[in-house]
């Protein structure tokens, strides 16, 4: 294997105003009741947005809230507006319940301004 | 200063291999000590009912996960303790001489639930415990001074929010936020656990969902973190020094001493110049009943 011979690295350190958090969240269902690697991303979405309308009722919802990427395991990553991540994020925490009376949890792994920064977590190295 | 280890402090006691999975999924979250609760209704108990309560209180060994199965979730790399409390429900202000029972002692963290001001007061200012909490899913009845709040705060006493019942439904949740906020700004942010009080695995959620938690609660986001973790160890600290033995030590300039007194200090003096380890420790013998003696005389000075 050729090593290569300069390898530069930079750190970039931004001080500006970032307009979107991106969280990675992953649904959960009690006793895996429900099949998550089963759900649409329509389906998805509409579980986050009645989440958000339990805790922060219309004017919440009516926050532009993108599912950016639904993979298996009912992971996902949503990207929120910075100035209303903070609620969308406690909106979230307290969802317990689904329409159907199924209990499930939303568990936010990451939250970063940057979306690569959900590439890797720090907190899986050991 | 260790690392910072997030708590929770409130795990319903049950069966235990409910136990045993909902502390599986609390390692799996992120908590490094989980706190076993035990719900005591009433201190109360006539001398009839007397043998059912001493059977109502379970000790903490049985609460508790044994060690094997403490080792099997420690085998996967991942640290964690459990501790054992006691919640106990004050429904008067008899009967809290109750709380110095061994049987409630055994227990490595006591809380006390007050119902109403008397309560209350009396929990703020004289109880030996480590937190109060208050039943949030309901209007709390009377008014959160915020004098006696800071009084119980200076005395180490913590002040918990579950936010389980809040996962529960609509109603509940609004009780539970419109409360904490109450309880939030009488303690001006200071002295707050925010805890589980989860019965399944499902309701429980991992320690930066609940930091973000109590951002919505008032705080801010150093002190929601303290909310999960030094706060935590602040009331585990508050309750090893509860349970050590009660002593006094004050300190005093000599040139206030009382001339009556004197002969302690050249006593004292004569010790040490006569440099011997065994001098040394009659000094401390006798430095003790000095500092008494001090005590009881500022005392009468009130």
């Amino acid at each position: 294997m050729e090593v290569q011979e300069e390898v530069k690295s930079s750190l970039l350190i931004s001080d500006k105003h970032h307009p979107f958090v991106y969280l990675k969240i992953q649904l959960t269902f009690e006793n895996g009741e429900e099949d998550v690697n089963e759900l649409t991303p329509v389906q998805f979405k509409f579980l986050v947005m009645q989440a958000i309308k339990e805790t922060l009722g219309e004017i919440g919802a009516s926050t532009p809230v993108d599912i950016l990427k639904l993979w298996d395991e009912g992971l996902a990553i949503l990207r929120v507006p910075s100035i209303e991540a903070e609620k969308i994020w406690a909106a979230l925490t307290l969802y317990s319940t689904t329409a159907t009376q199924k209990k499930c949890a939303f568990r936010v792994l990451q939250a970063s301004a940057f979306l690569l920064a959900l590439s890797v977590n720090s907190r899986d190295l050991r | 200063m260790a690392l910072p280890a997030y708590c929770d402090f409130n795990i319903k006691c049950q069966t235990p291999e409910k136990l045993f999975d909902l502390i599986e999924v609390a390692t799996e979250l992120g908590y490094e000590s989980v706190i076993v609760n035990n719900n005591l209704q009433s201190l109360q108990g006539s001398k009839e009912k007397k043998k059912d309560q001493k059977i109502k209180i379970t000790p903490p060994s049985e609460i508790l996960l044994n060690e094997k199965s403490i080792a099997s979730l420690q085998s996967k790399g991942k640290k964690i303790q459990q501790l054992s409390r006691i919640t106990a429900v004050l429904q008067d202000d008899s009967n809290t001489h109750k709380l110095g029972n061994a049987d409630l002692q055994m227990y490595d963290i006591l809380a006390v639930q007050p119902t109403s001001s008397k309560t209350f007061q009396l929990a703020c200012e004289t109880l030996e415990v480590d937190i109060i909490c208050l039943d949030l899913t309901e209007t709390i009845g009377f008014v959160l001074k915020r004098q006696l709040l800071s009084l119980a705060a200076s005395r180490g006493i913590h002040f918990e929010i579950q936010y389980g019942p809040a996962l529960t439904n609509s109603t509940v949740k609004r009780q539970v936020i419109s409360n904490a906020l109450n309880l939030v700004a009488a303690t001006c942010q200071k002295n707050i656990l925010i805890s589980s009080g989860a019965e399944n695995p499902i309701d429980l959620r991992s320690p930066y969902d609940v930091i973000n938690l109590g951002r919505l609660f008032g705080l801010n986001h150093s002190q929601a973190k303290d909310a999960v973790c030094k706060n935590c160890r602040a009331v585990l600290m508050h309750a090893k020094s509860r349970k050590t033995c009660k002593s006094v030590v004050l300190v005093k300039n000599i040139s206030t001493l009382e001339s009556k007194k004197r002969w302690l200090l050249k006593a004292y003096s004569d010790e040490l110049s006569n440099s011997d380890e065994d001098s040394l420790k009659e000094g401390e013998e006798e430095d003790e009943p000095e500092a008494k003696k001090i005590k009881l005389a500022s005392k009468d000075n009130k």
